[in-house]
This record gives C-alpha cells, sequence and structure tokens, in this order.
C-alpha cells in the first residue's frame, strides 16, 4: 500500500476511535438545472443532428461528434430497492414550473412533464435537467435519433400512397407535415420467473357402445390431473412511461434494438422534445409483471399434454427482477385533410411507421360492390333459366355459382371493409 | 520439598517438577505430597527440578483465571457412571478411586497486548431491502403478494489504525487444539483476575509452547479482531476480503489459565489411564479398558457350565441306549452345550474389540 489514501478514495466518519475510514469517491454532483446550447464559433443555436450524431450549428456548420459510448444491453440496471421505490413514489413534484431563459433572460412557463424547451424569443435550445426524486430516477440511457426528419417525409410520402382504398390527393400532404423530434420516456424490466401449477387436462378416447339394437361409436373424455414447472427470462421488456400519447400506435411502433443504447447527455436533448415520465415506477412495473405473469401462464399451460383444460392454478415467484428508466426517439405528426387532424409515429431509430389515414369511402364502397357483383349477376342468370324453364341443368349450376360468388364475395368484402376501418379508426 | 518459586510471579509458594515421558513442567502446591504421577500423561511420576531450571515461561505472570464452575456435588456421581458403564472393567477401575485421585489442573494459554498501527482494506457490506412479489393464480384470479427481501451491497473501505489490543489469546500448549476438541471448547469469557488463592490445591501446568511460536496466531487473533472493529468503525453490517499491512509494538505476555480435573485408574497390565473432567462444563473423556482377564474369567465360567452340559448329554445318551425316551434330552442338552460353549468366547471378543476401538486421549 503505497500512497495512502489513493486518489479517489475520501475520508468518511468513523464510529470507533483509532480508526481512519476513508470511501470510494462519491460521483461528483454534476447537476446543471439547465444547458443551454450554442455555437463556439457563431453563437448560433446549436442542436442534436440525427444524420451525423452529433451537434450541429445550422448558421456556420460547426459540427462537435456525440460524447458517448454506445453501452448497449449492458446498460446498468437497478434493483427494485425499498428506498427507491418509495422515492418514486413521492413523483417529481411541481417545482420546475418557471424556467428564465439563459440567453435573453426571458421568463418561460413550462408543463412538468417536459424536459427540453426552445426560448421562443431567442430561438435558443435548452435541455431542463430536474432534480429527480432519487439519482437514478433521472434518465440514465437514450437510444439517439438515427433517422432524419426528411428520411420521415419520404416514408410518410410512400405510406400514404402505398394503399388503393387512400384519398389519391394525400401525397402532398407528406409534404407539408411537421416532424417533431420527440424522446418518450420507458422503463425496461428484467426479471426471471419460475411457476408451478397444476391443472384437470382433458384426455378424450373412442369407445364402441351396443346401443338399442347397433354398435355405436363414442367420445369419452376423462380428466387427469398434471403439474410442473416452467419459468420465462424476460429481457428488457418496454412498459411506456407516458400518457398522451396512443397505446395502440405507440405499441406497433416501439420495436426498438436496445443495443444502440448510450449513456444520457444533455446534447443528444438538444432542440428535440423530451418528456419525462408519467407512468411512475410502480405503476409501470405492475404493467410489466401483468405482461410477464400472462406470458409465464401460457408457458405453463402449454406444457399440458392436451389444450383442454380446466380448474388451472399456479405459483409464481419472481426473481432478479431490476428496471431502467430511458429514452426512446419518436417522430410524431400531425396532418390535416378536410380539416379532420391524422396522427403519424414513426420509430426514431427504425423508421418504422404507424398513423391513421384517411379512407377513401366512395372507393371502397365501388370496391365491395365489385366484389359483390359476380354472385348478382350469376344470382339473376340462374333465376332467368329457371324461371323460363331453358336447360334446367344449367340453371342449377348457375345458382350454385352464385351462392358460392356471394359466400367469396362477402367474406373478401368483410376484410376489405375491416382493414379499411382500422386505418382511420385509431 | 526443594525448589520453590519466587512467589512474586505466582503469589503461591510453589514447588517446580517435570514428567520425564511428556517433558511438561508444572507447578505443584506446597505439600508433603511424594510421588505425584503426571496429571497430564500419567506415564510417569513427576520428579522436582531445582531453582536453577525454572524455565522462562514459568517468570510469565497470570493474569486471568477461568474459575472452576462445574457442580462439584455431580463429580462422584459422573464418575460412577463412567466406571460402571466400562464392561469388563479393570479391577482398579472403581468410582472410589477414581474420586480419590481426582486432582484439579490449571491449563495455560497466553495472553497477550500488543500494540498495532496499521493501514487496511477491506470490502463492507451493507444490508438494503428489496422488493420482490409472488402471484398466485387460482379459481380464475391472480392474488398479488409483495415480499422484501434482503440483500447486501459490497463496497471498498480502507483506512488506518492504531489501536492497542489487550488480552488476546493464543496456544499455549502444543496440545491445545486437541484438547479442546476432545474436552470442548472453554468459556474464556468467564476469566476473572488472576488471584493466588484461586489456585487452592491445584496443579498448574506451564507452557510448552514459546511465544515466538504463538505470535502468528496471535496475530491472526488480533486482525480478525481489528476486522470487526474496521466493520463498526464503516457503520457497515458485514465485513470480508479484511487485508492489512502492520506494526506492532509493546508486547506484552501473559497467561490465562483453564480449569481441568484430572484422575487415573491402572490397567490390568498396570499402566495408567487418564480420565479428565472439563472444569467449566463436567463433561468427562476418558480411555476406556476392558480387563482381559475379567473377560477370560468370564469366559472360563461359561465354558464351564458348556462343559457340563456336555457331560450330561454324553450320560443321557449313555442312557438312552437302554431308554431310547431320553434320547431327545440328551440331543437337546447336546445342542445347548454347544450353543453356550460357542458364548463362551463372547466375552472375549468384546473386551478385545472395546480396547481396540478405543483410542487413547490425543494427550501425550
Ligand atoms: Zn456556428
Ligand atoms: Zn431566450
Ligand atoms: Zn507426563
Amino acid at each position: 500500500m503505497t500512497a495512502f489514501p489513493p486518489p479517489d478514495f475520501v475520508r468518511t466518519s468513523s464510529a470507533v476511535p483509532g480508526i481512519d475510514v476513508y470511501m470510494p469517491r462519491p460521483p461528483a454532483e454534476t447537476h446543471q438545472a439547465v444547458v443551454d446550447f450554442h455555437c463556439p464559433q457563431c453563437d448560433g443555436v446549436t442542436a442534436y443532428s440525427a444524420e451525423n450524431g452529433g451537434l450541429t450549428c445550422t448558421f456556420c456548420g460547426y459540427y462537435e461528434p456525440p460524447r458517448q459510448e454506445v453501452v448497449g444491453k449492458g446498460a446498468a440496471a437497478f434493483e427494485f430497492t425499498v428506498e427507491t421505490m418509495d422515492r418514486a413514489a413521492q413523483g417529481w413534484g411541481v417545482e420546475r414550473k418557471e424556467l428564465v431563459c439563459e440567453r435573453c433572460a426571458a421568463r418561460l412557463t413550462l408543463s412538468t412533464d417536459s424536459l427540453t424547451t426552445t426560448c421562443p424569443f431567442c430561438g435558443s435550445n435548452q435541455v431542463i435537467q430536474a432534480k429527480a426524486p432519487q439519482d437514478v430516477l433521472r434518465p440514465r440511457f437514450l437510444v439517439p435519433f438515427s433517422v432524419t426528419a426528411d428520411t420521415c417525409r419520404e416514408k410518410t410520402a410512400v405510406w400514404l400512397t402505398n394503399s388503393w382504398m387512400l384519398p389519391s390527393d394525400l401525397k402532398r400532404l407528406a409534404r407539408t407535415a411537421e416532424f417533431a423530434p420527440i424522446y418518450i420516456p420507458y422503463w425496461t424490466f428484467d426479471a426471471t420467473t419460475q411457476a408451478d401449477w397444476r391443472a384437470e387436462v382433458a384426455h378424450t378416447r373412442q369407445k364402441r357402445v351396443f346401443r338399442s339394437g347397433r354398435w355405436e361409436t363414442e367420445t369419452v373424455t376423462e380428466w387427469r390431473w398434471e403439474s410442473g414447472r416452467a419459468g420465462v427470462d424476460f429481457d428488457d421488456l418496454l412498459v411506456d412511461g407516458s400518457q398522451h400519447l396512443s397505446q395502440l400506435l405507440l405499441h406497433k411502433v416501439q420495436k426498438y434494438d436496445l443495443r444502440a443504447l448510450v449513456p444520457y447527455d444533455a446534447s443528444f436533448l438538444a432542440g428535440m422534445q423530451a418528456q419525462a415520465y408519467e407512468v411512475g415506477l410502480e405503476e409501470a412495473w405492475e404493467n410489466g409483471r401483468q405482461t410477464m405473469r400472462e406470458r409465464t401462464k401460457k408457458a405453463c399451460q402449454a406444457q399440458a399434454t392436451s389444450q383442454r383444460i380446466r380448474n388451472f392454478s399456479m405459483n409464481l415467484s419472481f426473481a432478479d427482477e431490476n428496471w431502467r428508466y430511458i429514452l426512446l426517439p419518436l417522430y410524431l405528426a400531425t396532418y390535416r385533410y378536410n380539416g379532420q387532424p391524422y396522427q403519424v409515429m414513426i420509430n426514431g431509430q427504425t423508421a418504422v411507421i404507424a398513423g391513421q389515414r384517411p379512407v377513401a369511402w366512395k372507393k371502397v364502397l365501388l370496391a365491395v360492390g365489385g366484389m359483390l357483383a359476380p354472385a348478382l349477376i350469376l344470382g339473376l342468370v340462374a333465376f332467368l333459366l329457371l324461371y323460363l324453364a331453358v336447360g334446367e341443368g344449367y340453371g342449377g349450376l348457375a345458382a350454385i355459382a352464385a351462392v358460392v360468388a356471394f359466400v367469396i364475395g362477402l367474406v373478401v368484402a368483410i376484410v376489405t371493409v375491416s382493414h379499411a376501418a382500422g386505418m382511420d379508426n385509431i | 520439598m526443594a525448589a520453590f518459586l519466587d512467589e512474586a510471579t505466582w503469589g503461591r509458594p510453589s514447588a517446580l517438577a517435570n514428567c520425564p515421558q511428556c517433558d511438561g513442567v508444572f507447578l505443584l502446591p506446597e505439600s508433603g505430597e511424594t510421588a505425584v504421577p503426571c496429571p497430564f500423561c500419567g506415564q510417569a511420576n513427576l520428579t522436582l527440578l531445582g531453582a536453577e531450571s525454572v524455565p522462562p515461561q514459568a517468570e510469565n505472570p497470570p493474569e486471568l483465571l477461568v474459575p472452576f464452575s462445574a457442580n462439584a456435588a455431580q463429580l462422584p456421581q459422573t464418575l460412577a457412571r463412567f466406571a460402571q458403564s466400562t464392561r469388563f472393567a479393570p479391577a482398579d477401575l472403581t468410582p472410589q478411586n477414581l474420586h480419590g485421585r481426582l486432582r484439579p489442573l490449571f491449563l495455560p494459554m497466553w495472553l497477550i497486548d500488543a500494540d498495532a498501527q496499521a493501514q487496511w482494506q477491506a470490502e463492507a457490506g451493507f444490508d438494503y431491502q428489496v422488493v420482490s412479489h409472488r402471484e398466485q393464480f387460482h379459481n380464475g384470479q391472480w392474488r398479488t403478494q409483495k415480499i422484501e427481501e434482503t440483500k447486501i451491497r459490497w463496497e471498498p473501505r480502507l483506512g488506518t489504525l492504531q489501536r492497542r489490543y489487550e488480552n488476546e489469546t493464543a496456544p499455549a500448549l502444543e496440545q491445545h487444539a486437541q484438547l479442546e476438541q476432545t474436552l470442548g471448547k472453554f468459556r474464556r469469557q468467564e476469566a476473572v483476575a488472576y488471584q493466588p488463592q484461586a489456585l487452592g490445591k491445584a496443579i498448574v501446568r506451564l507452557p510448552n509452547r514459546p511465544t515466538a511460536d504463538a505470535w502468528p496466531e496471535a496475530q491472526e487473533a488480533i486482525k480478525s479482531r481489528a476486522a470487526e472493529e474496521c466493520r463498526q468503525a464503516a457503520a457497515a453490517d458485514h465485513i470480508r476480503q479484511f487485508r492489512w499491512s502492520v506494526q506492532f509494538a509493546g508486547q506484552n505476555w501473559t497467561q490465562l489459565l483453564l480449569p481441568l480435573y484430572t484422575t487415573y485408574y491402572r490397567d490390568d497390565e498396570g499402566a495408567v489411564r487418564r480420565v479428565f473432567i472439563h472444569g467449566q462444563t463436567g463433561s468427562l473423556r476418558g480411555e476406556r479398558r476392558a480387563s482381559m482377564k475379567k473377560a477370560r474369567r468370564w469366559a472360563l465360567g461359561i465354558a464351564v457350565i458348556a462343559a457340563v452340559l456336555f457331560v450330561l448329554s454324553l450320560v443321557l445318551a449313555a442312557a438312552g441306549y437302554f431308554q431310547p425316551d431320553v434320547l431327545l434330552p440328551a440331543l437337546i442338552t447336546f445342542v445347548l452345550a454347544l450353543g453356550v460353549g460357542i458364548t463362551a468366547v463372547l466375552p472375549l471378543l468384546l473386551a478385545w474389540l472395546m480396547n481396540r476401538q478405543q483410542k487413547s486421549l490425543p494427550i501425550t
């Protein structure tokens, strides 16, 4: 032991006289309430660029490469300590409603859940790093934007024209839509489940019985008790922490690759919108656990030798539970068609798109008519042939064909209409 | 008696004696006794030593003493039980003999005081609670149960230490570990300050282990005490991987005395067999020795019965020549004689087995 104490240790209190205690220096409190982004060359406003993953100045072209290394799925996760759960339950508090712009001293009022703002007076990008109820409850990791607004526009243009059910004048709307990049708060959960199950499982067998003078085959069902043990490993189950977004759309786009996780740094948020969580850790974990227990239940039931079961019961325990609070990139756009707002979401990492699209119902009705037309015509032909009694054989054949065509047409029509309904009704 | 020790150290006039067999050195109470058998190995009588041969260990004063606390009223019963439960006990093994030869003996341990100055490092463990869940699915309904579990968070800690450690113990006898293994541990926390009158008529065994040999063990003991103190200092719940670079000064060696009763009996061959009683718990450990002489007598007795039966069966058989009715009793008597004859071996076998199984006390 040379050089005592080592440089990264600091003295702490000791409960025993004659003994000195040193502990590792706690991470420096670098809490900065507001980080303001401006260019060191021209003092213009800098913002995060999804194109090259760094900070760029829109005025002079200054570029600052990103600071962080990718940590991916190795990103530190936290345990559900009693302390964290208690602190998380306290919520964000209401302290940061008002903010003074560091550049122009204008007073801004913010909603409590946004992490960033752009000053409407001087246009500077600011990242608000509010004090979380506990340090681990600040966003610690994020997946940076890698899809640009231009890509979004192109994707949307294709998406708005890739179905015949859509109005033909939609394409130009893609150009007018504004794509707002926003970081959405997410909780990721890891856990291992282990469950013991027990159920009565149906087994059927054929039995020959002699009844009222002849042999008949009868199916007999026997219920037998079965039991087993099953478990599922859950790795980074995503539960979103925002309440304002359409859950249906979000689920369609939320396949993120968490191997791209980087430690949180304010520069990734410069010029973007970012939301703090509204669904707290406890509530989100309850949602997560519900998903996990249902999937474990399925895994248990899959072990039964037959899928007809009753009196199913199981005991499940969770182990190795931990969590992370992360931010994930998403583009939000709203466009109007015939005075009606339509929402579009694009995954800021994978460019997967989901949204509402106005359906040209006239086109759809016309198509449905087309689908049912063959049945109508065939029916008419059959009716005429039968009524006039010319070639009865052909009449009967045509009648059968009409019924078949009607059934097929009806099925296709129902599928089409429900598909169309799904497109614009979210 | 010659060679009385200076009263300054022990506060009691004592004669110094050693055992030519096991080399043990003892302090005997002042009495006219001659021919005291070695209370430790029992293999020889102690011989008195001259004042010129006082070993250095006799100069380390006793500081603490663990008094005899075993129920003295129970001792005769304990000894009687031992004597009676020994099969084919030698003639010398009687409760009276055991009790009459009972002697209190004090065994030494080293007591070390030392100043430690050190740099230390360790992993300090802090308990924390985590929340986990169990779920039960029954009758189509989920029931959730929240449970708390305790986990340990390990963090590095290091520091300096400057403390005096007093009365750390280390074995003063080579046989100490075996002794405590055989007899059971001594409750050292019951030690009181040494008073000469507490020795009474007890013999005191002197250390045979030099302080230099005991010092590494004493250091280990001090180290684990220091580790515990560092845990307290760091307000941790646990400590592990404790390492230190330490310098000791001001070592002071004294003795702690542990109480033990010893007694003995002689087996057929006249060899001394030792019986020890823990001075605190009263539990007895002794060498059991069956008397082959006694076993042989039993065997002979049974063999004589067998022989009588055999003769009787012969007589009956002869009578059966004239009176066939007694042929059956003759046969039965013959089989009986055979059976008894075989059991005649049993006493010898049992005694032999017992002597074979019985290991001698691991103290020589
Ligand atoms: Zn610039
Ligand atoms: Zn401003
Ligand atoms: Zn001896």
